[in-house]
């Protein structure tokens, strides 16, 4: 079979990064598993529960880079108890008993502590990234230790995260001979920012392409930064109020003016408005746009910076924009891919800022569209149609109607027509979004279409088990399906209980599964880890008489090669 | 007491409710009427029901299938039942708009803060912006906590009085809980000095202390308690 020594077989890998190709190469004989398990120094765990630290070792020796997922989705809406699990912990003591050369570590929704990150900066020498994506259970003292011990640090990205601001002195624990970042963001903290010392961090360190500050660096401050900057990539803006014939902002117009690399802007926690136009001069050459925390820049302020951004490929963005701001969106960002669209109001007030006419308007408009997230009042079968019929490249449609069960508001039917033009119309569609009235049907319509279907969120949808089992006899690609408040029960979580063998997990809340129904579902299948999550007292599970019968109100199971994990809160019981 | 003191006493008096608010009804004894105290009920007894519809005003509901929920109270405006996790917005996103929003006309953003409660092993959250008083969030709280044991004392006397000078020395003693703050500056304080907004405004985190932990909370309003004996 081989007729190349190793070394070259092992050379050629270096060309296969993505994880699936790598995983695909590994599968195909035992030399070809040995030598590429030998040169993998990349490895992404979905579901840190999939496996334990261990056996990632035992496999990979050669490991430089983890990227660890913890907590289901669901938990970013409130709907997992903050203690349920996610311990980065015991991998990071593993990785340090182990001595290999971690270089990057990223995770997303894991509890990591201060323990833990003083234990990754002093154990691994070359350490270099480390990006948290909605983490918590850690300080900024944790921050500091990676600060003071990681000699080459590169990259410290902190997206979304729970940190407690102890207000301390984090940023002066660069060792003045730092000099290795490339991308630095706090956005997230809460508290004060030593600004001498991010200043002087930021002076010291010419890679610096990505810099994301919080809301307590001042405009001045900014000017200045951006001045001994000007190579910056990417910038989020802290606070951004000012009296706009202030030196400052003079500083500031100049600074930007110089800053002929910048692609991605984002931030304006705290904005004044007419200030953005400083921004003006730079935004024909934007990639990237966030303002979905720009919660005080109204429509039209908006709009005259949107106008100036006609390369724009990523948008993010709060529902102020309107109809309309979405028209002048698809009028002059012809290379938009990605959209996203967060609602301003979040107490649900009735304030129709933008509707289906915005959406389609976009379809219309932007033929590069491939993902989008949008939060609205209202939506149509007739205009889901049209989107599907100007866009057929959808990778991600995520579509919240933010009542539940509302119907089509024009003719009152449900809007499994709508959704049903978009699975059939868009043949990659990997991750899909429901929302609004929704019947058995737009089920059987993902079932039949959505071929390449990987991840589905469902939320007050369906009227019988059939909905669900037409999802899982049909997507055969299907990974994550998440489902909340869906007359799902027993019957379709049992028809096929192979089927969560080809998937990462299933997460069912508020649907109709009893307890017996996962009690048989455990016995049918030990690699699975069937979680029951009960917030009211777990005992009365048990002394009920009438126990089989009763509804579970939180299921997570997800297969894993380790069996029942052994760090679950008493209120997690694994079957 | 010296009655210089006692002509006083109405300003100092740890009042649970809007302070100089014509809504204060006149003390009797030491024992506040139920709508002027924040009682934390904890106790078991709570009926199930009480989590599946919004019996008392706008409390969070759990059974989200309840769609057509509405408040059994007619006295009150219908407060919006609000569905937990919906929309599917990150809290860390809901958290950040409200301090945007702050200046901000138009309606309110959330606030969610993390409620802690000694003894249990695991937090909420709760967005105080959904409640219209401290009576309210008292209600929202017992349900959420109401699987654990409050201690010796059931059914009614589980409340927390604050007025009643018997239960405040108890307290001491007791596994009866206190509501605490964190407040913008750090600083622990007792629930209910302030008005509702201010408190929903400068709240960071809720904690319900053990009885004994609050000694250094209490005594104030034990002095207070016993100045108008």
């Amino acid at each position: 079979m081989n007729y190349f020594p190793d070394e070259v077989v092992e050379h050629v890998f270096d060309f296969v990064t993505s994880h699936k190709d790598r995983n695909a190469i590994s599968l195909v004989c035992k030399s070809w598993y040995k030598i590429e398990r030998y040169s993998r120094q990349k490895v992404f765990i979905g579901n840190c529960y999939a496996t334990n630290p261990e056996r990632l070792l035992r496999r990979f020796p050669c490991l430089k880079s983890l990227t660890l997922k913890g907590k289901p989705h669901f938990a970013d809406f409130n709907l997992v108890p903050h203690e349920w699990g996610g311990f980065v912990q015991p991998w990071i003591e593993a990785l340090a008993r182990s001595r290999v050369g971690l270089e990057e570590l990223r995770l997303k929704r894991m509890v990591v502590t201060d323990e833990s990150l003083e234990l990754l900066s002093r154990s691994f020498v070359n350490f270099k990234s480390l990006v948290l994506v909605s983490c918590e259970g850690f300080t900024t003292d944790g921050l500091a230790s990676i600060a003071a011990n990681c000699r080459h640090l590169r990259d410290l990205d902190l997206q979304e995260n729970e940190i407690d601001d102890h207000r301390g002195q984090w940023l002066s624990c660069f060792p003045d001979t730092c000099t290795t970042l490339v991308t630095l963001n706090f956005a997230c903290l809460e508290g004060e920012t030593n600004l001498v010392a991010l200043e002087r961090l930021v002076a010291r360190s010419p890679n610096l392409k990505s810099l994301k500050l919080n809301r307590a660096v001042p405009l001045d401050a900014l000017a200045r930064l951006m001045s001994c900057a000007p190579q910056m990539v990417d910038l989020g803006v802290g606070s951004y109020e000012n009296d706009p014939d202030s030196e400052s902002y003079l500083k500031l117009q100049a600074a930007i003016k110089k800053c002929t690399s910048l692609r991605s802007l984002s931030g304006f926690l705290e904005a004044a408005p007419h200030c953005l136009s400083a921004f003006h001069p730079i935004c024909h050459n934007l990639t990237s746009l966030n303002l979905s925390y720009a919660a005080e820049i109204h429509g039209s302020h908006l709009i005259k910076l949107i106008q100036h951004c006609k390369k724009l490929q990523r948008l993010w963005i709060l529902d102020s924009i309107g109809d309309k701001g979405l028209e002048v969106v698809a009028s002059t960002c012809k290379e938009l891919q990605e959209l996203r669209v967060f609602p301003s109001d979040l107490v649900g007030g009735g304030n129709t800022a933008v509707t289906e006419e915005g959406l389609v308007a976009i379809s219309a408009g932007c033929p590069k569209l491939h993902s989008i997230l949008y939060f609205c009042q209202q939506m149509t079968n007739a205009a889901l149609v049209t989107v599907a019929k100007n866009c057929p490249n959808f990778i991600r449609f995520r579509l919240c109607i933010l009542e539940p069960n509302k119907p089509d508001h024009v003719t009152s039917q449900p809007l499994d027509e709508g959704f049903g033009a978009i699975v059939k119309a868009c043949k990659n569609l990997r991750r899909l979004s429901l929302s609004g009235l929704l019947t058995d049907q737009v089920f059987l319509y993902i079932g039949m279409y959505a071929n390449q279907l990987e991840m589905l969120s469902i939320a007050f949808a369906g009227d019988t088990d059939k909905g669900m089992l037409y999802v899982l006899n049909g997507c055969k690609k299907m990974k994550k399906l998440e489902i909340r408040d869906s007359p799902f029960g027993d019957t379709a979580l049992l028809a096929d209980v192979s089927k969560y063998e080809t998937m990462r997990s299933l997460w069912m809340s508020s649907c109709e599964v009893t307890l017996s129904g996962c009690k048989r579902l455990a016995e049918k299948a030990p690699w699975l880890n069937v979680e029951i999550i009960n917030e009211t007292d777990n005992n009365r599970m048990e002394e009920n008489g009438h126990e089989g019968r009763q509804k579970v109100d939180k299921l997570y199971l997800y297969r894993t090669v380790v069996g029942t994990r052994m760090d679950a809160p008493p209120f997690v019981w694994i079957l | 007491m010296i009655g210089s003191v006692e002509l006083n006493l109405r300003e100092t008096e740890l009042c649970l409710g809007l302070p100089g608010g014509d809504t204060v009804a006149p003390v009797t004894g030491n024992k506040r009427g139920f709508s002027e105290t924040v009682d934390l009920k904890l106790n078991l007894n709570n009926e199930p029901e009480n989590k599946e519809g919004s019996t008392t005003h706008g409390v969070v509901t759990f059974d989200s299938k309840d769609k057509s929920s509405c408040p059994k109270d007619p006295a009150k405006p219908p407060a919006k039942a609000q569905v937990v996790g919906w929309p599917p917005v990150r809290s860390y996103r809901k958290n950040v708009m409200v301090s945007c929003q702050k200046s901000s006309s138009g309606p309110e953003a959330a606030a969610f803060v993390k409620v802690s409660m000694d003894g249990a092993p695991y937090l909420r959250k709760v967005d105080l912006r959904m409640y219209k008083s401290y009576d309210e969030l008292s209600n929202a709280l017992s349900n959420m906590f109401s699987s654990f044991t409050m201690g010796k004392y059931g059914g009614e006397e589980g409340m927390i009085d604050f007025m009643n000078e018997r239960k405040l020395m108890d307290l001491v003693n007791s596994w009866d809980y206190v509501p605490s703050y964190e407040d913008k500056d750090g600083d622990w304080m007792l629930v209910g000095d302030v008005p509702w907004p201010m408190f929903v405004d400068t709240c960071k985190r809720l904690r319900l202390m053990k009885g004994s932990d609050a000694i250094g909370l209490a005594p104030r309003a034990m002095e207070k308690c016993k100045s108008r004996a």
